[in-house]
């Protein structure tokens, strides 16, 4: 009001029409969705901006589409006009509705406002879409909320999109109960993540099914092939073993569409049989197994050889251990290794080691120096040892097995002999072309180097903020000493280097200490791997 | 445009300025042979509506214009139909626009505020209306701003 309007210099944004502007606003409320949920709603500003910005948005139904109650943002008191106002500026359109309900103390005043809000929603849920619910409480005080709605027999007759995570690491049953909310049926429900909440069954029409902290028996994933023929994605964490034994020549339970499947244990199971063993997966393409609690693979998963669509493979702050099962040892890598086709191996938090065998220990380059930074090599010292020889000739196939495990057969060339395999080190997963790690230990970072160096085909390189910042400020490489440039005094990673055939000319080109992150670079693409947890 | 069909006969363009245009084929001949988008069909009442929010950086550097020319584009790409060009101008003012108060969103436009001061008393007034709300909600942000500013200091 400062500035008359005949003064104001001239505004192209009010050239456009409404509906262009309104498209803008659309665009802005798309962006709200990828910020934090304490964010300011933009909504909020541009209906402070001019009458005309905010008559626009108030007959923009479409803006007021994604609902986030905002129980951390505003007086406890305020919320249900909040959610009243932006269910009635939704008008007939399809909505979403997001309750990140963190109250650490929950009192009657909280309770009775939270029920004021969901009985706000009650009329609307016929036009529901998505409905996501997050509490730092459990189940037990929370569900009070729900049965404040649930007597109104409403059918979710749109929702595709249902979200309930609560506190707590209680194990739940699959059952058969009515869906926790305040509707009583889902007919287009798609995708469902459940944590510490009942679970309902049978689970109809699924596609992406995610659960926490339940108990998996046979019989419930038996119903739930059959209800959900077309899932896509299963993760089932933080579970707890189911105690009923297993026949594993049960029929098995087909997932024809799976394609991801996650699972982690919330205890260590007991040496049994589990439940995944029954699953026959024809297109699984990526598994994740999550968490230190492992079972046996070998009798939990299914068997590797029908995986023959699996390409991507993430193992999960998993440590692969040596393992006795019914008197014999095994290796449960072997499991990993037996699998055929894997292209992608995402390694979070795990030790590469027991599924790329460790060097020589007398021929490993170690490192260690942060204070030097510097990578420091048995092969710094020239020794008659170090020399052009090929690589694979450094690595000897012993190394596949540590000294108390059975040799490693690798599943792809079985019939090689030791000294055959032995000319081709890491030759298991030929198919192998993107690695991703997540790691703290330097050791990893120079396995990875190892591997770039020794497998050409692998052209991609994820990897996290912490293994990036190791890289780059933790190691350095010494390469050799440029004062002696013969093929006698190489480093083993000039040594290494030479074997890849793009890199021949690598030695005349580079002299001296060179980073690691630089190495990598040059010989692979390295992007960022955004750890989301 | 597609009814029009092959002529050789001039197309007019009367919305369209010539420097304008030029932009426009440019955006075009870059992103020739790529997919169209999918029809805007009733894509509002769709749960699995993906909006992405992220603009190539080949479109970030096109778009870095004026103002002027920005807001032609986007009538240009609107009144040619070009939907991925009128989703990229107008991700880009909403990116200009995020974060930004009423009176920072009025500067950078040079747009009026043409509340009355009978409204602007209102929104002040009026216990628990949305506009009340608005400003709790601000009231509240900025209390937990200044709280994390004095845990950071501390």
């Amino acid at each position: 009001m400062e500035n008359p309007a005949h003064l104001q210099p001239p505004s192209f944004l009010e050239t456009l029409p409404n509906e262009l502007l309104a498209k803008i606003f659309l665009a802005g409320v798309d962006l709200d969705n990828s910020l934090t949920p304490l964010a300011r709603p933009s909504l909020i500003s541009y209906c402070s901006v001019s009458s005309r910005w905010r008559a626009l948005c108030q007959s923009t139904p479409e803006l007021w589409t994604i609902i986030r109650v905002p129980f951390e943002q505003t007086r406890h008191q305020d919320v249900v006009a909040w959610t009243t106002t932006w269910l009635e500026r939704s008008k007939s359109c399809l909505f979403d509705f997001i309750v990140d309900f963190q109250i650490s103390r929950l009192g009657p005043s909280v309770m009775r406002h939270a029920m004021a809000v969901m009985s706000a929603l009650a009329p609307h849920v016929a036009r529901l879409r998505k409905f996501h619910f997050a509490a730092d409480q459990p189940w037990g005080p929370i569900q009070s909320l729900f049965r404040t709605t649930s007597n109104s027999p409403i059918v979710a007759s749109e929702l595709k999109d249902l979200q309930l995570h609560l506190l707590g690491d209680v194990g739940f049953y699959l059952q058969n109960s009515t869906y926790p909310i305040c509707f009583k049926a889902a007919p287009r429900l798609q995708r469902q993540s459940l944590r510490s909440v009942p679970v309902p069954l049978p689970m109809h029409g699924l596609t992406v099914l995610r659960i926490e902290y339940i108990v998996v028996n046979e019989q419930e994933l038996r119903v739930l092939a059959v209800n959900s023929p077309a899932l896509e994605e299963l993760a089932l964490t933080q579970l707890y073993p189911s105690t009923q034994p297993l026949d594993l020549k049960s029929p098995k339970i087909v997932f024809p569409t799976l394609c991801s499947l996650t699972v982690s244990f919330r205890q260590i199971p007991r040496p049994v049989a589990g439940v995944f063993a029954l699953m026959s997966t024809p297109n699984l393409s990526y598994l994740q197994i999550r968490g230190i609690c492992q079972p046996d693979p070998f009798v939990s998963f299914p068997d590797p050889a029908t995986l023959t669509n699996l390409h991507t493979l993430c193992l999960n702050d998993i440590t692969l251990n040596s393992s006795q099962s019914g008197g014999v040892s095994r290796n449960d890598a072997l499991f990993y290794l037996s699998l055929p086709s894997v292209k992608h191996l995402q390694l979070i938090s795990t030790p590469p080691q027991s599924l790329f065998p460790e060097q020589d220990a007398t021929r490993k380059p170690v490192l260690k120096s942060r204070r030097s930074g510097e990578l420091r090599s048995h092969f710094n010292r020239p020794s008659p040892s170090s020399s052009l020889a090929p690589r694979a000739n450094e690595i000897d196939l012993q190394t596949l097995t540590r000294a108390q495990w059975p040799t490693v057969k690798l599943p792809l060339s079985p019939q090689k002999s030791l000294s055959t395999s032995a000319t081709v080190p890491y030759n298991h997963w030929p198919n192998l072309t993107t690695i991703t790690l997540d790691t703290i230990r330097a050791k990893d970072l120079l396995w990875l180097c190892e591997l770039v160096a020794s497998r050409p085909e692998i052209e991609t390189v994820y990897l996290s903020h912490s293994a990036k910042r190791h890289l780059a400020s933790s190691l350095s490489m010494w390469k050799g000493d440029p004062a002696s440039n013969t093929k006698g005094s190489l480093s083993s990673w000039d040594a290494n280097l030479q074997l890849k055939p793009l890199r021949l000319s690598r030695y005349n080109v580079e002299h001296g200490d060179m980073a690691p992150a630089d190495w990598l670079e040059k010989h692979v693409q390295v992007l960022d791997y955004n750890v989301t947890k | 445009m597609k009814n029009v069909g092959e002529s050789d006969q001039p197309i007019p363009l009367p919305n369209v300025s010539s420097s304008v245009l030029k932009k426009v084929l440019e955006y075009c001949e870059h992103h020739r042979g790529e997919p169209l988008p999918a029809p805007d069909a009733d894509t509002s009442q769709d749960d699995t509506r993906k909006r992405t929010t992220d603009i190539s950086e080949w479109d970030q550097k096109f778009i870095t214009v004026d103002q002027e020319m920005l807001f032609e584009i986007i009538l240009a790409a609107n009144y040619l139909d070009i939907k991925s060009l009128l989703d990229v101008g107008c991700k880009t003012v909403a990116n200009m626009i995020k974060g930004k108060t009423p009176e920072e969103i009025r500067k950078l436009f040079n747009i009026v505020n043409d509340f009355t001061p009978e409204e602007e008393v209102r929104l002040l007034a009026l216990p628990h209306s949305y506009h009340q709300l608005i400003l709790s909600f601000w009231h509240h942000q900025a209390q937990i701003k200044k709280e994390n500013e004095w845990a950071e200091d501390r």
